[in-house]
Protein backbone atom coordinates (compact mmCIF):
# COMPACT_ATOMS: atom_id res chain seq x y z
CA UNK A 1 0.00 0.00 0.00
CA UNK A 2 2.70 1.97 0.93
CA UNK A 3 4.96 1.53 -2.30
CA UNK A 4 1.83 2.58 -4.00
CA UNK A 5 1.59 6.02 -2.36
CA UNK A 6 4.83 6.06 -2.94
CA UNK A 7 4.48 5.86 -7.09
CA UNK A 8 1.69 7.76 -7.34
CA UNK A 9 3.66 10.41 -6.46
CA UNK A 10 6.40 9.88 -8.18
CA UNK A 11 4.11 9.70 -11.14
CA UNK A 12 2.83 13.09 -10.08
CA UNK A 13 6.14 14.47 -9.80
CA UNK A 14 7.01 13.74 -13.41
CA UNK A 15 4.36 14.58 -14.88
CA UNK A 16 4.61 18.11 -12.95
CA UNK A 17 8.33 18.19 -14.44
CA UNK A 18 7.41 17.64 -17.77
CA UNK A 19 4.36 20.51 -17.63
CA UNK A 20 7.05 22.83 -16.26
CA UNK A 21 9.26 21.77 -18.87
CA UNK A 22 7.14 22.41 -21.46
CA UNK A 23 5.74 25.60 -20.35
CA UNK A 24 9.09 27.42 -19.09
CA UNK A 25 10.12 30.42 -20.84
CA UNK A 26 13.42 30.38 -23.31
CA UNK A 27 14.55 34.09 -21.52
CA UNK A 28 18.12 33.09 -21.30
CA UNK A 29 18.53 32.17 -25.24
CA UNK A 30 15.80 35.22 -26.53
CA UNK A 31 17.61 37.73 -25.37
CA UNK A 32 21.96 37.12 -24.96
CA UNK A 33 24.33 39.36 -23.89
CA UNK A 34 22.02 42.51 -23.21
CA UNK A 35 22.43 45.12 -20.36
CA UNK A 36 19.31 47.60 -19.54
CA UNK A 37 19.24 50.43 -17.10
CA UNK A 38 16.12 52.76 -16.49
CA UNK A 39 16.32 55.86 -14.40
CA UNK A 40 14.01 56.59 -11.88
CA UNK A 41 11.35 59.11 -13.17
CA UNK A 42 12.64 63.05 -12.61
CA UNK A 43 12.21 63.21 -8.74
CA UNK A 44 9.83 65.59 -7.53
CA UNK A 45 10.72 68.30 -4.96
CA UNK A 46 8.14 70.96 -5.10
CA UNK A 47 8.35 71.63 -1.56
CA UNK A 48 11.63 72.97 -2.14
CA UNK A 49 10.35 76.16 -4.44
CA UNK A 50 9.03 78.56 -2.71
CA UNK A 51 9.54 77.36 1.01
CA UNK A 52 10.18 79.70 3.66
CA UNK A 53 11.75 78.42 6.86
CA UNK A 54 13.52 75.18 7.65
CA UNK A 55 11.54 72.55 6.66
CA UNK A 56 12.61 68.60 5.69
CA UNK A 57 11.46 66.67 2.80
CA UNK A 58 12.25 63.19 1.10
CA UNK A 59 10.89 62.27 -2.25
CA UNK A 60 11.71 58.84 -3.15
CA UNK A 61 11.59 56.91 -7.02
CA UNK A 62 13.19 53.80 -8.22
CA UNK A 63 14.95 52.36 -11.12
CA UNK A 64 16.01 49.11 -12.35
CA UNK A 65 19.09 47.42 -14.39
CA UNK A 66 18.39 44.39 -15.95
CA UNK A 67 22.00 42.29 -16.97
CA UNK A 68 21.74 39.27 -19.40
CA UNK A 69 24.24 36.80 -21.11
CA UNK A 70 27.70 38.55 -19.27
CA UNK A 71 29.34 36.10 -17.02
CA UNK A 72 30.55 38.76 -14.63
CA UNK A 73 27.68 40.95 -13.99
CA UNK A 74 27.70 44.97 -14.01
CA UNK A 75 28.27 48.01 -12.18
CA UNK A 76 26.32 50.67 -11.77
CA UNK A 77 27.56 54.22 -11.24
CA UNK A 78 26.14 57.39 -10.58
CA UNK A 79 27.13 60.86 -11.44
CA UNK A 80 25.44 63.72 -10.06
CA UNK A 81 26.58 67.32 -11.30
CA UNK A 82 25.02 70.52 -12.03
CA UNK A 83 23.73 70.99 -8.18
CA UNK A 84 24.11 74.78 -8.11
CA UNK A 85 22.52 77.44 -8.39
CA UNK A 86 20.98 77.39 -4.61
CA UNK A 87 22.39 80.37 -3.03
CA UNK A 88 21.07 82.99 -5.77
CA UNK A 89 20.95 85.95 -2.93
CA UNK A 90 24.07 87.82 -2.39
CA UNK A 91 24.84 87.27 1.53
CA UNK A 92 22.97 84.14 1.53
CA UNK A 93 25.57 81.88 1.88
CA UNK A 94 24.10 79.13 4.31
CA UNK A 95 20.73 78.83 3.13
CA UNK A 96 20.83 75.46 2.05
CA UNK A 97 23.58 73.54 2.25
CA UNK A 98 22.23 69.81 2.72
CA UNK A 99 20.32 68.23 0.00
CA UNK A 100 21.08 64.45 0.67
CA UNK A 101 20.78 62.28 -2.22
CA UNK A 102 20.78 58.39 -1.79
CA UNK A 103 20.82 55.24 -3.71
CA UNK A 104 19.92 51.82 -2.64
CA UNK A 105 20.71 49.24 -4.77
CA UNK A 106 19.58 45.98 -4.00
CA UNK A 107 20.02 42.42 -5.83
CA UNK A 108 18.15 39.66 -5.52
CA UNK A 109 21.75 37.77 -5.74
CA UNK A 110 23.23 39.40 -2.91
CA UNK A 111 24.67 43.19 -3.79
CA UNK A 112 23.19 45.55 -1.65
CA UNK A 113 24.85 48.99 -0.96
CA UNK A 114 23.43 52.22 -0.03
CA UNK A 115 25.30 55.75 -0.29
CA UNK A 116 25.04 59.25 -0.10
CA UNK A 117 25.73 60.30 -3.66
CA UNK A 118 25.35 63.99 -3.01
CA UNK A 119 25.15 65.54 0.15
CA UNK A 120 25.98 69.54 -0.52
CA UNK A 121 23.66 70.98 -3.22
CA UNK A 122 26.62 73.56 -3.55
CA UNK A 123 29.18 70.54 -4.62
CA UNK A 124 29.60 69.38 -7.74
CA UNK A 125 30.35 65.66 -7.18
CA UNK A 126 32.29 63.22 -9.56
CA UNK A 127 31.36 59.49 -10.40
CA UNK A 128 30.46 57.26 -7.56
CA UNK A 129 30.35 53.62 -7.59
CA UNK A 130 26.74 52.49 -6.03
CA UNK A 131 27.09 49.00 -6.22
CA UNK A 132 27.64 45.75 -8.03
CA UNK A 133 26.42 42.57 -8.89
CA UNK A 134 28.23 39.37 -9.86
CA UNK A 135 24.80 37.41 -11.19
CA UNK A 136 26.08 34.73 -13.53
CA UNK A 137 24.05 34.70 -15.87
CA UNK A 138 21.15 37.57 -15.42
CA UNK A 139 20.62 39.77 -12.29
CA UNK A 140 18.08 42.67 -12.14
CA UNK A 141 18.89 45.39 -9.31
CA UNK A 142 16.08 47.85 -8.44
CA UNK A 143 17.36 51.54 -7.39
CA UNK A 144 15.67 53.20 -4.80
CA UNK A 145 16.88 56.73 -5.10
CA UNK A 146 15.63 59.65 -2.37
CA UNK A 147 16.18 62.92 -1.99
CA UNK A 148 16.60 64.37 1.66
CA UNK A 149 16.40 68.36 1.81
CA UNK A 150 17.47 68.92 5.10
CA UNK A 151 17.19 72.77 5.38
CA UNK A 152 15.15 74.75 2.71
CA UNK A 153 15.89 78.25 1.35
CA UNK A 154 14.14 80.95 3.70
CA UNK A 155 12.11 82.78 0.80
CA UNK A 156 14.86 83.81 -1.44
CA UNK A 157 12.98 84.92 -4.58
CA UNK A 158 13.12 83.58 -7.56
CA UNK A 159 15.39 80.70 -6.35
CA UNK A 160 15.84 77.90 -8.14
CA UNK A 161 18.56 74.89 -9.07
CA UNK A 162 19.23 72.16 -11.10
CA UNK A 163 20.52 68.74 -10.30
CA UNK A 164 21.52 66.15 -12.51
CA UNK A 165 21.93 62.76 -11.84
CA UNK A 166 23.14 60.25 -14.59
CA UNK A 167 22.75 56.13 -13.62
CA UNK A 168 25.42 54.37 -15.68
CA UNK A 169 25.48 50.95 -16.06
CA UNK A 170 28.70 49.04 -17.56
CA UNK A 171 29.71 45.18 -18.12
CA UNK A 172 32.30 43.92 -15.51
CA UNK B 1 -4.90 8.06 -14.20
CA UNK B 2 -7.34 11.06 -13.76
CA UNK B 3 -6.10 11.88 -10.15
CA UNK B 4 -2.20 11.61 -10.73
CA UNK B 5 -2.95 13.96 -13.54
CA UNK B 6 -5.04 16.66 -11.09
CA UNK B 7 -2.05 16.49 -8.79
CA UNK B 8 0.56 17.15 -11.08
CA UNK B 9 -1.18 19.92 -12.75
CA UNK B 10 -1.50 21.34 -9.27
CA UNK B 11 2.17 20.71 -8.42
CA UNK B 12 3.36 21.90 -11.47
CA UNK B 13 0.98 25.04 -11.30
CA UNK B 14 2.37 25.56 -7.54
CA UNK B 15 5.89 25.27 -8.34
CA UNK B 16 5.84 27.59 -11.69
CA UNK B 17 4.11 30.24 -9.69
CA UNK B 18 6.79 29.96 -6.81
CA UNK B 19 10.19 29.84 -9.79
CA UNK B 20 8.16 31.44 -12.62
CA UNK B 21 10.95 34.00 -13.61
CA UNK B 22 10.09 37.60 -13.25
CA UNK B 23 8.14 39.45 -16.17
CA UNK B 24 9.91 41.38 -18.70
CA UNK B 25 10.03 45.19 -17.14
CA UNK B 26 7.81 47.28 -18.01
CA UNK B 27 9.31 50.24 -18.80
CA UNK B 28 13.24 48.66 -19.87
CA UNK B 29 14.45 52.25 -19.94
CA UNK B 30 17.99 52.24 -22.29
CA UNK B 31 19.13 48.61 -23.59
CA UNK B 32 22.34 47.78 -25.66
CA UNK B 33 22.87 44.68 -27.14
CA UNK B 34 26.34 43.82 -27.24
CA UNK B 35 27.40 45.96 -24.04
CA UNK B 36 31.20 44.93 -23.93
CA UNK B 37 33.92 43.68 -26.10
CA UNK B 38 37.21 41.68 -24.36
CA UNK B 39 39.01 40.09 -27.72
CA UNK B 40 42.70 39.71 -28.82
CA UNK B 41 43.56 41.27 -31.75
CA UNK B 42 46.25 41.78 -34.39
CA UNK B 43 48.74 44.92 -34.87
CA UNK B 44 47.23 45.69 -38.25
CA UNK B 45 43.99 44.31 -38.07
CA UNK B 46 40.47 45.93 -38.50
CA UNK B 47 37.92 45.10 -36.70
CA UNK B 48 33.99 46.08 -36.38
CA UNK B 49 31.54 45.86 -33.30
CA UNK B 50 27.86 46.15 -33.48
CA UNK B 51 25.65 47.55 -30.67
CA UNK B 52 21.63 47.74 -30.91
CA UNK B 53 20.79 50.72 -28.59
CA UNK B 54 16.99 50.50 -28.07
CA UNK B 55 14.14 51.70 -26.13
CA UNK B 56 11.32 49.89 -23.98
CA UNK B 57 7.68 50.06 -26.16
CA UNK B 58 6.49 52.31 -23.35
CA UNK B 59 9.44 54.68 -23.35
CA UNK B 60 9.83 57.78 -23.91
CA UNK B 61 11.19 59.20 -26.74
CA UNK B 62 15.00 59.85 -26.10
CA UNK B 63 18.00 61.83 -28.14
CA UNK B 64 21.24 59.71 -27.76
CA UNK B 65 24.68 60.74 -28.04
CA UNK B 66 27.60 57.96 -28.52
CA UNK B 67 31.66 58.88 -27.96
CA UNK B 68 34.54 56.94 -27.21
CA UNK B 69 36.65 58.17 -23.92
CA UNK B 70 39.92 56.71 -22.67
CA UNK B 71 40.41 54.20 -20.26
CA UNK B 72 43.58 54.74 -18.84
CA UNK B 73 46.66 55.34 -20.61
CA UNK B 74 47.45 52.84 -22.65
CA UNK B 75 44.02 53.70 -24.95
CA UNK B 76 42.24 52.41 -27.83
CA UNK B 77 40.24 55.48 -28.26
CA UNK B 78 41.93 56.96 -31.43
CA UNK B 79 41.67 53.59 -33.28
CA UNK B 80 37.90 53.61 -32.72
CA UNK B 81 35.74 55.38 -34.82
CA UNK B 82 31.86 55.35 -34.92
CA UNK B 83 29.27 55.26 -37.21
CA UNK B 84 26.33 56.75 -35.86
CA UNK B 85 27.37 59.32 -33.04
CA UNK B 86 23.85 61.08 -32.72
CA UNK B 87 20.43 59.81 -32.91
CA UNK B 88 17.01 60.16 -32.10
CA UNK B 89 14.97 56.85 -30.29
CA UNK B 90 10.99 56.57 -30.14
CA UNK B 91 9.53 54.17 -27.79
CA UNK B 92 10.19 50.84 -29.23
CA UNK B 93 12.67 51.98 -31.56
CA UNK B 94 16.27 50.40 -32.33
CA UNK B 95 19.14 51.43 -34.04
CA UNK B 96 22.50 49.58 -34.91
CA UNK B 97 26.12 51.67 -33.71
CA UNK B 98 29.38 49.85 -35.36
CA UNK B 99 32.56 50.85 -33.46
CA UNK B 100 35.20 50.15 -36.68
CA UNK B 101 38.45 49.45 -34.93
CA UNK B 102 42.28 49.85 -36.59
CA UNK B 103 44.45 48.08 -34.99
CA UNK B 104 48.16 50.27 -35.65
CA UNK B 105 50.65 47.92 -37.19
CA UNK B 106 53.02 49.30 -34.31
CA UNK B 107 50.71 49.39 -31.95
CA UNK B 108 52.87 47.89 -29.39
CA UNK B 109 52.12 45.28 -26.74
CA UNK B 110 50.00 44.64 -23.78
CA UNK B 111 46.52 45.76 -24.16
CA UNK B 112 44.63 48.89 -25.28
CA UNK B 113 41.68 50.18 -23.64
CA UNK B 114 38.34 52.35 -24.21
CA UNK B 115 35.29 53.25 -23.67
CA UNK B 116 32.36 53.47 -25.18
CA UNK B 117 29.40 55.86 -23.52
CA UNK B 118 25.77 55.56 -25.02
CA UNK B 119 24.21 58.29 -22.97
CA UNK B 120 20.67 59.69 -22.99
CA UNK B 121 21.47 63.70 -23.79
CA UNK B 122 19.67 66.48 -20.96
CA UNK B 123 16.79 68.18 -21.65
CA UNK B 124 17.72 71.69 -22.50
CA UNK B 125 16.25 73.80 -19.66
CA UNK B 126 14.89 71.06 -16.82
CA UNK B 127 15.97 71.56 -13.28
CA UNK B 128 15.82 68.11 -12.00
CA UNK B 129 16.22 65.30 -14.17
CA UNK B 130 17.44 61.35 -14.27
CA UNK B 131 19.34 60.04 -17.71
CA UNK B 132 20.90 56.88 -18.34
CA UNK B 133 23.62 56.33 -19.80
CA UNK B 134 25.72 52.57 -21.14
CA UNK B 135 29.06 52.13 -21.02
CA UNK B 136 30.93 49.62 -22.89
CA UNK B 137 33.90 48.32 -22.27
CA UNK B 138 36.30 48.21 -25.21
CA UNK B 139 39.21 45.43 -24.07
CA UNK B 140 41.64 44.60 -26.68
CA UNK B 141 45.03 41.79 -26.11
CA UNK B 142 46.97 42.45 -28.67
CA UNK B 143 48.40 38.95 -30.08
CA UNK B 144 51.81 37.84 -29.60
CA UNK B 145 52.79 40.72 -27.59
CA UNK B 146 54.55 40.48 -24.00
CA UNK B 147 51.49 40.92 -21.12
CA UNK B 148 53.22 42.44 -17.88
CA UNK B 149 50.80 41.93 -15.06
CA UNK B 150 52.83 43.54 -12.60
CA UNK B 151 51.12 45.78 -9.55
CA UNK B 152 51.87 48.02 -6.70
CA UNK B 153 50.09 48.52 -3.14
CA UNK B 154 49.90 52.06 -3.22
CA UNK B 155 47.98 52.67 0.40
CA UNK B 156 46.56 50.85 3.14
CA UNK B 157 43.91 52.26 5.63
CA UNK B 158 42.06 51.39 8.23
CA UNK B 159 38.96 52.66 9.53
CA UNK B 160 38.79 54.26 13.71
CA UNK B 161 38.62 51.04 15.98
CA UNK B 162 36.08 51.34 17.63
CA UNK B 163 35.58 48.74 20.62
CA UNK B 164 32.80 45.64 19.67
CA UNK B 165 32.32 47.43 16.25
CA UNK B 166 34.50 45.63 13.05
CA UNK B 167 37.05 47.99 11.38
CA UNK B 168 37.12 48.35 7.80
CA UNK B 169 40.77 47.58 6.39
CA UNK B 170 41.24 48.89 2.76
CA UNK B 171 44.03 48.53 0.35
CA UNK B 172 44.51 50.44 -2.95
CA UNK B 173 46.46 48.38 -5.61
CA UNK B 174 47.66 50.20 -8.86
CA UNK B 175 48.37 47.96 -11.88
CA UNK B 176 51.94 48.58 -13.15
CA UNK B 177 51.88 46.59 -16.41
CA UNK B 178 50.69 46.95 -19.26
CA UNK B 179 47.86 44.35 -19.18
CA UNK B 180 44.39 44.27 -17.07
CA UNK B 181 43.82 41.65 -14.15
CA UNK B 182 41.32 40.96 -11.45
CA UNK B 183 42.40 40.28 -7.95
CA UNK B 184 42.07 38.87 -4.56
CA UNK B 185 43.99 39.60 -1.40
CA UNK B 186 44.67 38.46 1.98
CA UNK B 187 45.00 40.59 4.70
CA UNK B 188 47.00 39.25 8.29
CA UNK B 189 46.51 41.12 11.70
CA UNK B 190 49.73 40.61 14.26
CA UNK B 191 50.07 42.11 17.76
CA UNK B 192 53.10 43.67 18.98
CA UNK B 193 54.55 40.41 19.61
CA UNK B 194 53.94 39.44 15.62
CA UNK B 195 51.56 36.81 17.06
CA UNK B 196 49.07 36.15 14.04
CA UNK B 197 45.39 37.32 15.52
CA UNK B 198 43.62 36.85 11.92
CA UNK B 199 43.70 36.49 8.06
CA UNK B 200 41.00 38.24 6.18
CA UNK B 201 40.28 37.28 2.36
CA UNK B 202 38.97 39.32 -0.45
CA UNK B 203 37.66 37.33 -3.06
CA UNK B 204 38.39 37.86 -6.77
CA UNK B 205 37.07 41.56 -8.02
CA UNK B 206 34.42 41.70 -10.11
CA UNK B 207 35.68 43.55 -12.40
CA UNK B 208 39.19 43.92 -13.84
CA UNK B 209 41.74 47.00 -12.86
CA UNK B 210 43.23 48.31 -15.97
CA UNK B 211 46.82 49.46 -16.91
CA UNK B 212 47.73 52.78 -15.27
CA UNK B 213 44.30 52.51 -13.19
CA UNK B 214 43.93 51.96 -9.26
CA UNK B 215 41.13 49.66 -7.35
CA UNK B 216 40.79 49.61 -3.55
CA UNK B 217 39.79 46.40 -1.94
CA UNK B 218 38.06 45.90 1.52
CA UNK B 219 37.75 43.60 4.12
CA UNK B 220 36.37 43.56 7.34
CA UNK B 221 38.46 42.89 10.49
CA UNK B 222 36.50 41.51 13.71
CA UNK B 223 38.19 40.80 16.40
CA UNK B 224 37.28 37.23 18.06
CA UNK B 225 39.02 38.10 21.85
CA UNK B 226 39.75 41.30 23.44
CA UNK B 227 42.47 42.90 22.68
CA UNK B 228 44.55 45.44 24.85
CA UNK B 229 45.51 48.96 23.32
CA UNK B 230 49.03 49.40 21.30
CA UNK B 231 49.44 48.91 17.73
CA UNK B 232 48.67 46.55 15.43
CA UNK B 233 49.88 45.32 12.14
CA UNK B 234 48.25 44.31 8.90
CA UNK B 235 50.41 42.42 6.42
CA UNK B 236 48.53 42.94 2.79
CA UNK B 237 48.91 40.24 0.11
CA UNK B 238 47.34 41.16 -3.28
CA UNK B 239 47.29 38.14 -5.88
CA UNK B 240 46.53 37.42 -9.46
CA UNK B 241 43.51 34.80 -10.17
CA UNK B 242 46.21 32.11 -10.38
CA UNK B 243 47.77 32.81 -6.90
CA UNK B 244 50.61 34.74 -8.57
CA UNK B 245 51.90 37.27 -5.54
CA UNK B 246 51.51 41.16 -7.21
CA UNK B 247 52.80 42.85 -4.55
CA UNK B 248 52.58 42.58 -0.38
CA UNK B 249 52.85 45.54 2.02
CA UNK B 250 52.45 46.54 5.37
CA UNK B 251 50.57 48.79 7.75
CA UNK B 252 49.33 49.40 10.82
CA UNK B 253 46.51 50.71 13.05
CA UNK B 254 46.67 51.95 16.60
CA UNK B 255 43.99 51.13 19.90
CA UNK B 256 44.76 53.65 21.82
CA UNK B 257 41.55 51.92 24.26
CA UNK B 258 41.69 47.79 24.87
CA UNK B 259 39.38 46.45 22.47
CA UNK B 260 36.04 44.58 23.32
CA UNK B 261 34.79 41.83 20.71
CA UNK B 262 30.90 42.36 19.47
CA UNK B 263 29.19 40.15 22.24
CA UNK B 264 28.32 36.67 20.90
CA UNK B 265 25.30 35.43 20.64
CA UNK B 266 24.12 33.17 23.83
CA UNK B 267 22.44 30.53 21.46
CA UNK B 268 21.54 28.63 24.74
CA UNK B 269 19.16 31.46 25.98
CA UNK B 270 17.90 31.64 22.72
CA UNK B 271 17.44 27.74 21.85
CA UNK B 272 15.74 27.68 25.69
CA UNK B 273 12.90 30.54 24.73
CA UNK B 274 12.21 28.70 21.51
CA UNK B 275 11.92 25.44 23.57
CA UNK B 276 9.46 27.00 25.92
CA UNK B 277 7.90 28.65 23.60
CA UNK B 278 6.80 25.88 21.66
CA UNK B 279 6.68 23.42 25.53
CA UNK B 280 4.12 26.24 26.65
CA UNK B 281 2.15 25.64 22.94
CA UNK B 282 2.03 22.11 22.84
CA UNK B 283 0.14 22.19 26.09
CA UNK B 284 -1.95 25.09 25.62
CA UNK B 285 -3.11 23.30 22.27
CA UNK B 286 -3.50 19.51 24.30
CA UNK B 287 -5.35 20.98 26.74
CA UNK B 288 -7.58 22.75 24.86
CA UNK B 289 -8.20 19.63 22.98
CA UNK B 290 -9.36 17.43 25.96
CA UNK B 291 -11.87 20.23 27.27
CA UNK B 292 -13.26 20.46 23.49
CA UNK B 293 -13.44 16.60 23.02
Amino acid sequence: MRLLKHLKLTVALALAALIMWALWPLTASANPETLEVTAPSPITLGSLYGATGYATGTSSTSGTVLCEGYANGYTLKINSNKADGIMQEPGNQKLANALLVTADLVDGTGASATQVIADDVTVTTGLQEVGHTTASSSGTNNIALSVKQAKQITGVPGATYSLTLTFTASVN
Amino acid sequence: MKKYLTLALTLAALLLGAVWPLPAMANPGLRVVGAKLDITVSPGEAITHRMNVGLGKDDSPMDIGVEVRDLGTYSAKNFITIDNPSFHLEPGQSRDVTATINIPADVGDGGRYAIIGIAQKPAPGVAIQSLVAIDVPILLTIKDSHLVHSGKIKEITCDEVVSTQPTVISITIENTGNHHYRVKAELTISNASQKVLDTIYIPLTPSSIKPSMSSQLQGTFTPKSRLPAGVYTVKSRVMLEDDTLLDEASGSFELKEPYGPPAAINWPVIGGAIAAIIVVGSLIFFFVRRRAS
